[in-house]
């Protein structure tokens, strides 16, 4: 809605102020309540949030308890752009985050979102054009140029899966033990960098479908894994993580990583001794090429997202991801101009691959 | 039974026999070939011997030419000339040449694990340079060198 | 080679597998100028190559791929510029069962470097299983070091899955 005066045309804020996505994350019945309410009343002035539901993690605000485990969880692995409205009983502090004192009463919240919208808005305000006095925009607002804001090209993962648990405990250098009736025991020692499992082959299909909720996971010292492992295989560890990176990623980046950050491939997985695609060679070796991000990544091999993701992880969890890349690294250039592609792809089939 | 002297004897030949073939010994007797050959035959300006797998053994050589490079060369060519000439007919090389403006180099088999490189001058018969560089092969063989 | 045609050029140490390597995947027995060995050499292997091993893949519909093998040693060097000639890309073996196989690489990445930075190379280390003188690891933090991120891969020569792997990293790189 446009007021337009006599020489000026004027952008009215609110008429322009985006819908706000909040995702209320592993808050009580009454907090849920409460937050709806507060929403509600928001919307009846013109403030207008959105409430995402099933734990959906895509919000630009989220909303946690911050005297729970889960609620202090999804505080540090949330993205540095989300902002953080965290119910707490101790004032906490960090980037983006704000802190309402519980008990969380409807005014004071209300009075919180509202502020809180507003700044929000007020930066995507900032990068709008007015229109000039001398262009008298339509009502369908087509000259006026709205820069979206970005919407995450991928929701952030915040829901801790088994790779998150394992690379946690390889770079804290803690020993695992890892059970399920479907997959028998699995044992795992970071400082030597092996694994050994009661099964002797570790189904990793079968670990994918395993809800990560109904493992039981506890951290144990190198004498108890000694003990256990005596009578089984030991194995490269590497060996288990990459192909559990491979096969249970299912296209779920790990939490605290970001599809939008420039990465870079610091070695090629050793493929002739760890499973792998002809798919992935396509991607290591653009990784390896230059910096560039997932998203990037993804459309420069036209692969989907979650191939990309699948094979990210794994390399992070065998530690081949340099994440503060430089550019001036080498890597083998594809010839300029001169590649007889076609001749290549021939002998690629050939070789066996697509 | 072998007599004392009868023993002695044969010890004495065989340690000599030893002796002649120490490498020291088996470079001299191939330089003296060398020399022989250069002194027999006016067209050629140098001469190399080699190992099959790229060694210099003895050469006669002007002194700027790198003959360890030269050996390596002349075993490469020799070992292609050999695998073509098993391939498109039979046998082994009986002599490989170079024709060059400044002169013509040939390369042949001397032996098992020999081989000769001669340099002839330009404007040289080529016919009197192979004759002589084959009979230096010859001379070669008969010593039946056996290389460590 | 006709227009049309490429080549892959295998190089390395003595011993490292070259001649076996392009063997395992080639359509032909290779050709190969394999003279025997003397003196200290002799310990690592009984024969070496003195000029080449040459094969080739006949790929559908006729272009034909050829696959050149140099000799390993220093003093057949003046070989390496001849067979790198035209070709599209390098594959270094390297025998880990060597004193100091790391530095056996950072040679042949030297040596080759032209050629390597006009076009392509990756790394197969074998014998890796046999002995423990480096890890895959060393090798993949000694390119990075290098500022070179090349497919390093343990590989068995005799295994034509493995050279197959290689060589396919190999054309990834050239056409990516």
């Amino acid at each position: 809605m446009f007021l337009i005066c006599k020489d000026m045309v004027i952008l009215m804020a609110s008429a322009t102020a985006k819908c706000i996505n909040i995702s209320p994350l592993g808050l009580s019945d009454l907090q849920n309540q409460v937050l709806k309410v507060a929403v509600n009343l928001l919307a009846q002035e013109g403030i207008e949030y959105q409430l995402l539901q099933d734990n959906n993690t895509g919000g630009q605000l989220l909303v946690v308890d911050n005297d729970t485990d889960s609620g202090r969880y999804v505080l540090t692995r949330a993205r540095k752009a989300q902002i953080k409205l965290a119910f707490s009983t101790q004032p906490q502090s960090g980037k983006n985050l704000v802190t309402l004192k519980k008990p969380v009463r409807v005014s004071a919240l209300k009075e919180l979102l509202g502020a809180i919208h507003r700044k929000i808005n007020r930066v995507e305000i900032n990068k709008v054009q007015p229109a000039t006095e001398h262009e008298i925009p339509s009502l369908k607002q087509e000259n006026v140029p709205l820069v979206e804001t970005q919407a995450p090209t991928q929701a952030p993962n915040l829901e801790p899966t088994l790779l998150d648990a394992l690379l946690e405990a390889k770079q804290n250098h803690q020993s695992l033990h890892i059970q399920h009736d479907k997959l028998g025991d699995i044992y795992l020692n970071s400082p030597e960098q092996t694994y050994a499992s009661s099964n002797n082959a570790v189904y990793i299909d079968q670990l994918s479908a395993i809800p990560f909720g109904e493992m039981q996971i506890r951290i144990i010292n190198s004498h108890t894994f000694n003990q256990a492992v005596k009578q089984l295989e030991i194995h490269a560890l590497n060996g288990l993580l990459w192909r559990i990176g491979i096969h249970c990623s299912c296209g779920t980046l790990l939490v605290g990583h970001s599809v939008d950050k420039l990465i870079r491939l610091k070695a090629w997985p050793n493929f002739t001794r760890n499973s792998f695609n002809p798919k992935h060679l396509k991607i290591a070796a653009v990784m390896a090429k230059k910096p560039t991000t997932l998203i990037q990544l993804k459309d420069t091999v036209d692969l989907p997202l979650s191939e990309v993701v699948n094979f990210y992880n794994a390399s992070l969890m065998i530690d081949l991801i340099d994440e503060n890349p430089k550019e001036t690294l080498d890597a083998p250039q594809a010839e300029k101009g001169a590649v007889n592609r076609g001749l290549l792809k021939k002998l690629a089939e050939r070789l066996g691959f697509g | 039974m072998a007599s004392v002297t009868e023993i002695n004897s044969k010890l004495r030949e065989l340690k000599s026999r030893r002796e002649k073939h120490s490498p020291q010994d088996t470079s001299a007797e191939l330089s003296i070939i060398l020399a022989k050959l250069m002194a027999d035959c006016d067209d050629i300006a140098g001469a190399m011997i080699s190992s099959t797998d790229g060694h210099a053994q003895a050469q006669m050589l002007a002194s700027e030419l790198d003959y360890n490079r030269f050996a390596a060369m002349s075993s490469a060519l020799l070992a292609l000339s050999d695998t073509l000439i098993n391939e498109t007919q039979q046998g082994d090389t009986k002599n490989i040449l170079l024709e060059s403006e400044s002169g013509n180099i040939f390369i042949l088999h001397a032996g098992n694990q020999l081989l000769l490189t001669v340099f002839s001058k330009p404007e040289s018969s080529l016919g009197m340079s192979l004759a002589y560089a084959r009979k230096a092969a010859e001379e070669i063989l008969r010593m039946d060198i056996e290389l460590p | 080679m006709q227009i049309g045609e490429e080549k892959i050029i295998f190089t390395g140490p003595v011993g490292a597998g070259k001649t076996t390597a392009i063997a395992a995947i080639s359509d032909k027995p290779p050709v190969s100028t394999d003279v025997d060995c003397r003196g200290e050499e002799k310990k690592l292997k009984n024969t070496t190559t003195v000029a080449m091993d040459y094969s080739y893949i006949d790929l559908d519909d006729g272009p034909r791929v050829h696959l050149y093998g140099t000799p390993g040693q220093e003093r057949f060097s003046f070989m390496w510029g001849i067979l790198t000639q035209g070709g599209i890309g390098l594959v270094i073996l390297i025998n880990n069962d060597h004193a100091d196989p790391i530095s056996q690489m950072d040679y042949y990445l030297d040596a080759f470097k032209e050629f390597i930075n006009k076009t392509s190379v990756v790394i197969g280390v074998t014998r890796i299983g046999v002995s423990d003188q480096a890890s895959i690891e060393q090798y993949q933090q000694r390119l990075y070091e290098r500022g070179q991120v090349f497919p390093v891969f343990e590989v068995d020569g005799r295994s034509a899955p493995d050279v197959k792997v290689l060589v396919q990293a190999l054309l990834s790189t050239l056409t990516n």
